[in-house]
């Protein structure tokens, strides 16, 4: 028994001395990492063989020695036989990707990839900006507007036009598809003219019908033989007098009147564009909403009518016949040699705006002769870019697996021209030698619907990166591998100031106004008052904090000057637009810059007392009152918030509005009286506000990141804007000194002027003025924009997303137009089986 | 009962029909999906609306519909989600990974399923049976992605033992694309094994206490004998049409399972193609449904007459 316990303690004793033993971790543990994920700070990698992936293969081939990256000429190429698989996954995977037909850009994600453009965005020697180089070109366009003019006089380019009409475009004569074929000036062309095919209908031919890039004639071969109809762009009453008649009036009653499906008395639909003379009656299911043509022109948007200004010319048109059998040779795109093209445009452009919009011509390419076969000309349908089969690829990579709903594969498009090319190598900024681009050789991206599979998927290393979730923040927000990347929309609260519909609503006989009351939010010092009760940045980390405080109504990462990147946000005048707009002393710093960066937009003080001051001017007014004279109002100010659908993080956003809101009015007036409360309305949501029968959202636009002056355009024009039917930018003189020249225009005159119309002879377009002088515009637009308090900006649109261990960005800075390089610019510490085996050793499960 | 059978496919046939032009009716009555105002694809879109048809009388649009499924057995093209094609391929190929799934899943529960059924019953009062009939409840009260997403996370996240999602790839036959089914096989199972264990725990429960199987017994067969030969074989009167409606409805897939395990199968193309307001999609895959229900009804009711002789279908007398 002695000897058995002796035995069994010596046992115990053994095994004990192993299990204190310390814990043998991997050497490349994740806790060990760095602050940073970038390559040469990433304790990812096994310290005994930095970047691995990178070993040169390239022996020198000169007499004097070199070694590999040590020069452009001579970059780092990668090892062959390694494969680096950047897996992605998608929640809904495209199905047609024919560029001549794909309507979402779920369907366009394999463009990106199997396609190239005439002129490519690369990142600068220093990453702070890009350069833009020929690549499906061989070199810049050239302006042949003068030779075109008089040689193709049916191009109808204008008599006293000289330049910025027609260009001659040299092409690549290395561009090939995928299968060697050669990509020529006719191939162009042709996927041009399958492109507009009238009885096609595709619909990617609308972005090839209008623009600021539009080919001469298109329109007229495009809807030869038919009636199109366009906006008169200005009200009637000046329709009529340049000598138009009433009867070359049109009124979209689809947008104005909501009619489509109304049927005439003998059942026929009511057309989308109706003659302002037609008197034919069109009513609804219910019999309750009938109008006609003549009725809209006669009570809403005629001449002197209510809306002419708001919505007449965006809702009233005048059509246009396009006479039938238009010849597409006398559209203005040909071959003018086997590897060149000449294009002539209906409006001028040049400069980076024309290499910008220029691309648009190979983003339509397509191998025609695959094309036709794929095309069903009797139900005009194809299935061009459905499969690999029928996808063509000219870019860096190829199609070579698809399942619909599945996965798509796609491997290095070897006959791809950037291959051999010096242009497509790239300086590491870390260790300064070159690389070549597209370290990638394999994108597999498969369907993972739900967010919890692709998080668990990218822990365990199978998908490359993931973007986080609402409720991943806390997890993973501060993680070494998390970027953030700014959008482009800058949300804010809009609230209502249709006053007439406001009356009306309390008016209304469900309405308690002993209770509630709806005007006082209608009072600028109440706005203002909203304006400062919140700390932005505590509102995004507690419903969305990926995103952050958001201050202008252009949002931070909108270029004024695209030719160097200068982003509009970082400029001395846009600074200076947010300090006088939230009333920053700006002596007090020693820039503007620092100035703007103290901006936080909450001030519970000054919230306080502006609560106050519209708790008196709404007594006076008699919007509330106050019978029991306790120095508070009777009645609860009751927000209707417009939502699109209740959900958790409409919830969680209303309780935040809120339970601040009860903070900020203890003591004031309104103490526990102002109350958010949320209404779905479905796709209705925007029309709601702009109805004025609901009171606030958090809403705002989108728009493309290089061109902030379109932007202006949204608030300035009322028919395109929130606040439109209440604020009303045609009628509001604004005053600006251009040049020296002082000129008054109405607020959406400025707007128009900005985006290249000519109004009394002032016209601020890109061709038409400096980036300077269109900056100062644009930054007094906002700043008159904001002062109406219609617009209370709250959020910075942001996204946040992690990066597997297994790859890094060259640059961690985020580009507007570039973004951090995507595909282009990434670079693998491990490749396939080397991360396949660092996950095993990691116990197959990453620490992010 | 071959004249039985004649007449429920006619009249199969015939519900068929109209059920199938009131689907096609009422979906051409509904609207078009809206064309955002401003939006520049706009005239473009209701071009190619008028060029496919949209805007005939339904009467019409019925006619070519039938002309063109009774001479090219053409279901139309996909006018949104998979624009251009056709979608009777589309839905074909999304067939077999749904059916593969299922499949493996009906092999795998209904022994199982029975099996624990006899067990309980056999063992009724006892701490198995309450242990079985409170599992069976457990397993179907609980919706079928909360097996699955336990199922995923603890098998594949946690453990390692199969892959998070279905494996890529066309050959449903291959060593890994078996194991990355499991996952979804075994969250498809629970419910599957949980009614044929109810199912066949009820009805042997009653077959057992009959008269005959006493007479069974005293006769001098042991239990083992007594079940299995007259048990059972009156406990599949109801079981085996059960089992012929599952295989059935293989192939009708499941939405939450498919989208969870990332199998592209047929189960979220309804939703999708409802969502999408893709109508030829739509309109398949409701005749698909159709024509599922209706074959299952007439198999069902006439495999009671195969397995009891003396159910007699559609008899005058």
């Amino acid at each position: 028994m002695k000897k058995a316990l002796s035995l069994l303690l010596a046992a115990v004793m053994i095994f004990s001395l192993a299990a204190c033993q310390p814990e043998v971790k991997p050497t490349t543990a994740p806790t060990q990492a760095p602050t940073q994920a970038a390559p040469t700070q990433a304790p990812t990698q096994a310290p005994t063989q930095p970047r691995p992936t990178q070993a040169p293969t390239q022996a020198p081939t000169t007499a004097a020695p070199r070694t590999p990256g040590d020069g452009k000429d001579n970059p780092v190429v990668w090892e062959a036989g390694k494969t680096y698989t950047y897996k992605a996954s998608t929640s809904t995977l495209g199905a047609n990707w024919n560029p001549h037909t794909y309507q979402t850009t779920d369907e366009a994600y394999t463009l990106d990839y199997t396609t190239d453009n005439l002129y490519t965005f690369l990142f600068n020697n220093t990453y702070d900006g890009y350069v833009i180089v020929p690549s499906l070109a061989a070199a810049e366009p050239v302006d042949v507007t003068a030779a075109v003019r008089t040689a193709h006089p049916e191009y109808n380019i204008p008599a006293d036009a000289t330049s910025g009409f027609a260009y001659k475009v040299s092409l690549n004569p290395k561009a090939v598809w995928d299968d060697g074929t050669p990509i020529k000036a006719a191939d162009y062309v042709e996927s041009y003219k399958r492109l507009l095919d009238p009885n096609a209908a595709n619909y990617r031919s609308a972005d090839a019908l209008s623009g600021s890039f539009v080919i001469a004639n298109v329109n007229e071969y495009y809807w030869q033989g038919k009636t199109a109809y366009t906006p008169l762009g200005i009200t009637p009453t000046e329709y009529l007098a340049q000598g138009h008649t009433a009867a070359e009036i049109y009124v979209n009653a689809w947008d104005f009147w909501g009619a489509e499906g109304y049927k005439d008395k003998d059942g026929n639909e009511c057309p989308n564009w109706i003659s302002v003379l037609d008197t034919t009656v069109y009513d609804n299911e219910d019999k309750d909403d009938a109008f006609s043509g003549a009725d809209l022109y006669r009570v809403y948007l005629g001449p002197g009518a209510p809306y002419e200004s708001a919505y007449a010319p965006e809702d009233l048109g005048y059509a246009v016949s396009y006479p039938p059998n238009f010849e597409w040779s006398k559209v203005g795109i040909y071959a003018s040699g086997e590897y060149e093209l000449t294009i002539a445009l209906t409006k001028s452009l040049s400069g980076f705006y024309l290499l910008y919009n220029i691309n648009g011509l190979s983003t339509f390419l397509v191998k025609t002769d695959l094309y036709d076969k794929c095309l069903d000309k009797e139900k005009y349908t194809s299935t061009y870019g459905t499969d690999v089969a029928t996808s063509a690829s000219f870019g860096p990579y190829k199609i070579v697996e698809y399942q619909a709903d599945k996965y798509v594969k796609m491997v290095k498009n070897d006959k791809w021209w950037g291959w051999s090319s010096d242009q497509f190598v790239y300086q590491d900024p870390e260790d300064h030698l070159w690389y070549q681009m597209y370290q990638t050789t394999e994108i597999n991206c498969q369907v993972v619907t739900e967010s919890a599979t692709r998080r668990e998927m990218f822990l365990k290393g199978e998908l490359a990166s993931y973007g986080l979730q609402t409720e991943d923040m806390d997890t993973y927000r501060n993680s070494d591998y998390t970027y953030v990347s700014p959008g482009s929309t800058i949300f804010f609260f809009i609230f209502n100031g249709y006053k007439s519909v406001i009356e009306q609503r309390e008016a209304d006989e469900t309405f308690d106004k002993t209770k509630f009351d709806l005007e006082t939010m209608t009072l600028q010092s109440f706005r203002k008052a909203v304006a400062v009760s919140y700390d932005k940045e505590l509102l995004c980390a507690a419903i969305n904090p990926a995103r952050s405080g958001g201050y202008g109504i252009i949002g931070k990462s909108y270029i004024y000057d695209p030719d160097t990147g200068a982003e509009y946000r970082e400029t001395d005048v846009a600074r200076k637009v947010l300090c006088d707009f939230y009333s920053v002393d700006t002596t007090k710093f020693a820039s503007l810059e620092e100035a703007a960066a103290s901006i936080t937009g909450y001030d519970p003080v000054a919230a306080k007392q502006l609560y106050k001051q519209a708790f008196d001017e709404a007594i006076a007014a008699g919007y509330i009152t106050d019978t029991d004279k306790d120095g508070k109002s009777d009645q609860t100010i009751k927000i209707t918030y417009s939502a699109s659908s209740m959900s958790d993080f409409m919830t969680k956003t209303l309780n935040y509005l809120n339970e601040k809101m009860t903070e900020v009015t203890q003591g004031t007036p309104f103490e526990g009286k102002i109350v958010f409360d949320a209404v779905a309305y479905g796709n209705a949501w925007s029309d709601r506000i702009k109805d004025g029968t609901a009171d606030t959202v958090l809403g705002g636009w989108s728009g493309s990141l290089l061109d902030p002056y379109s932007v202006i355009k949204l608030y300035t024009d009322p028919t395109q804007a929130y606040d439109g039917k209440w604020f009303n930018g045609q009628t509001v003189p604004f005053t600006l000194t251009v040049n020296g020249k002082e000129i008054t225009m109405s607020l959406y005159d400025w707007g128009e002027c900005l985006n290249g119309t000519t109004v009394n002879g002032n016209n601020f377009g890109s061709d038409a003025a400096s980036q300077e002088t269109r900056l100062q515009i644009l930054a007094a637009l906002e700043g008159e924009i904001l002062k109406t308090y219609d617009y209370i900006p709250m959020i910075q649109d942001a996204g946040m997303a992690m990066l597997s261990q297994q790859l890094f960005y060259v640059t961690e800075e985020y580009n507007a137009v570039m973004g951090r390089g995507g595909i282009t610019y990434l670079k693998y510490n491990y490749d396939d089986a080397a991360w396949a085996n660092y996950v095993k050793a990691q116990g197959g499960q990453l620490k992010y | 009962m071959g004249r039985y059978i004649l007449q429920r496919v006619t009249l199969m046939l015939v519900t068929f029909f109209i059920i199938t032009f009131i689907c096609f009716a009422l979906i051409r009555m509904l609207p078009l999906p809206a064309v955002q105002p401003g939006d520049p694809h706009q005239e473009v879109v209701l071009q190619r609306r008028e060029l496919m048809g949209y805007n005939k009388p339904i009467i019409e649009q019925f006619g070519i519909f039938l002309k063109g499924l009774f001479t090219k057995w053409d279901w139309g093209v996909s006018d949104k989600l998979y624009m251009g094609q056709e979608v009777w391929s589309i839905f074909l190929g999304k067939l077999p990974p749904t059916m593969v799934t299922n499949l493996y899943s009906i092999i795998f529960a209904i022994p199982i399923g029975i099996l624990l059924g006899i067990i309980a019953a056999l063992r009724k009062n006892t701490w198995l049976d309450h242990f079985i009939s409170t599992a069976t409840m457990v397993c179907i009260s609980v919706p079928s992605f909360v097996y699955a997403s336990i199922v995923q996370h603890f098998l594949c996240f946690r453990w390692g033992w199969f892959p998070m999602v279905m494996a890529t790839g066309t050959d449903l036959f291959t060593k890994e694309m078996f194991l990355s089914m499991v996952p979804a096989v075994l969250s498809l199972s629970f419910g599957v094994i949980a009614g044929f264990t109810r199912t066949t725990r009820a009805e042997l429960t009653e077959v057992l206490t009959s008269e005959f199987m006493l007479l069974a017994r005293t006769k001098g067969l042991t239990k083992m004998q007594a079940t299995v030969r007259h048990a059972l074989k009156n406990c599949m009167v109801v079981i085996l049409p059960a089992i012929f409606g599952n295989f059935i409805s293989i192939m009708s897939g499941s939405l939450i399972i498919e989208q969870i395990f990332s199998i592209p199968g047929v189960g979220k193309l309804y939703l999708s193609s409802i969502n999408a307001l893709d109508y030829p999609l739509f309109l398949l895959l409701s005749c698909f449904y159709l024509a599922i229900g209706l074959i299952a009804g007439i198999v069902v009711d006439v495999s009671y007459g195969f397995i009891d002789p003396r159910i007699r279908m559609g008899s005058r007398k």
